[in-house]
């Protein structure tokens, strides 16, 4: 773990680029995969998660 | 757990991290924004300093609108071919918008125009749509109907009127409009997005229900889906230019991904009607906590110019921005050069800081606040679903 955050801060520092996209990437993968982890608890539960009518 | 935030050098409670993550996830979700408004000045009053507040709030945001726009979408709240054409328009009123802020900071007017700016959207944003759901409510009430939705508003019905060559029609949204209508909404709130330098998730969702037409749970998923293009873009820019702290950015996911379910969850259970009335109740908050940063800022300009000749004179740095940046870093040599200096400029340096705390708690709170008005609505939404449910299986099994 210290280690990882030595890492990070270093790359923060050295090369901008790499950073940025591993920015995007890591929220991007963490966001999908608790999104989708969620989803399965809500179908194991029973939560309908179908289309909503409009109201118009 | 205490962690340590190297990049923008803060110690941070992990607990707290969640916490706003998974309030501002709910707000997110349930409103359609990504709630910058909220979450930047609930960063600072932790110890963020500003550029680092907005940086990693964007961050977070780049994954919690995804995890809220794959939601909406299964609910059909997303209005694809709409969201496209409107990130195309946005991202050149944004690049308008970030222009004229340029110019402003030349002839040194940019703080003060753009809170003003700020508090007259946010006060004539939520006074609108509070006079509205009052309206819409006592004319339901007269008539013993439940309103659930506003329909099109009369601005609205205006820009359906205008017939300029290419019609689209948006079938999600079940509306054919001009694409210079859409294409225009999204360039003024694009505008004034990039004015404000905000993501505009609150401007853009009023603009697509009363200027564009569209329902108020279309307007929140279409929003969203714009919001995503626009915080993986802002997530990128800002971690180009060092101003990420990506640990407290995926602390804050974590919750925000568990909130921004529950928040769009809520939709379903919640009238569009309501959904207005939170909506308008929020910006009125806003426009409060943007008063005390003004009033925050008032005291800042007391004492900064002084601060800034004098870590010009003893670090040599010449660029403006340098020196706010050494400001940030070098709180204890700041604070020994303010315990220097005269009791008014001592008592500006602390008025600024209390009052800066005030807008940071009030946002804090109201986001605390409403997300849990949130949840208990989602909550008693699914029990009455799952009570009706069983009800007409026993009239079934009657049968």
């Amino acid at each position: 773990m210290e280690n990882l955050l030595t890492w990070i801060t270093e790359l923060n520092k050295t090369d901008h680029t790499a950073f940025a996209i591993l920015t995007v990437v890591t929220m991007s993968g963490i966001g999908v995969v608790i999104g989708s982890s969620i989803e399965l608890i809500f179908k194991i539960l029973g939560i309908k998660t179908n289309k909503i009518e409009i109201h118009h | 757990m205490e962690i340590y935030l190297p990049i923008a050098g803060v110690e941070i409670m992990a607990w707290q991290l969640v916490l706003l993550g998974l309030t501002v996830g709910i707000i997110g979700g349930f409103f359609g924004v990504g709630g910058a408004f909220m979450v930047t000045p609930a960063l600072n009053v932790f110890g963020f300093p500003m550029a680092y507040a907005i940086g990693t709030d964007m961050a977070h945001i780049a994954g919690k609108s995804i995890v809220a726009t794959m939601k909406h979408r299964k609910l059909g709240n997303v209005d694809i071919r709409l969201g496209l054409i409107m990130v195309i328009f946005t991202a050149i009123g944004i690049e308008g918008g970030a222009t004229l802020i340029m110019y402003l900071e030349r002839i040194g007017r940019v703080g003060p125009i753009v809170r003003i700016t700020y508090m007259v959207l946010l006060f004539g944003l939520g006074t609108y749509m509070l006079q509205e759901y009052f309206k819409l409510n006592s004319a339901g009430k007269s008539q013993g109907k439940d309103i659930k939705d506003a329909g099109v508003s009369s601005l609205a019905q205006k820009m359906h009127n205008l017939k300029l060559w290419p019609m689209i029609q948006l079938k999600t949204s079940g509306l054919t409009v001009s694409l210079w209508v859409v294409g225009g909404v999204a360039m003024f709130t694009g505008f004034l997005a990039g004015f404000l330098g905000v993501g505009g998730g609150f401007i853009r969702m009023p603009s697509l229900i009363y200027l564009i037409g569209c329902p108020t749970t279309i307007a929140v998923g279409t929003d969203l889906f714009e919001v995503m293009i626009s915080g993986a873009y802002g997530a990128f820019s800002y971690a180009m230019k060092a101003r990420v702290e990506l640990v407290a950015a995926v602390v804050m996911l974590l919750g925000a991904a568990v909130g921004a379910q529950f928040g769009t969850t809520a939709t379903k259970y919640v009238k569009g009607l309501i959904i207005r009335l939170y909506f308008s109740v929020t910006m009125l908050l806003s426009g409060v906590s943007v008063i005390f940063k003004h009033i925050s800022a008032g005291y800042k300009s007391e004492y900064e110019p002084m601060l800034m000749k004098w870590v010009k004179a003893t670090t040599g740095l010449q660029d403006k921005i340098e020196i706010k940046d050494w400001i940030v870093m070098n709180k204890v040599a700041v604070k020994a050069w303010i315990a220097t200096q005269s009791a008014a400029m001592q008592s500006a340096y602390s008025l600024e800081k209390v009052w800066n705390s005030y807008s940071g708690y009030l946002m804090l709170g109201s986001a605390c606040t409403l997300s849990l008005i949130i949840i208990v609505k989602m909550v008693q939404g699914i029990a009455k679903e799952r009570k009706l449910a069983e009800q007409s299986r026993a009239v079934g099994q009657e049968a």
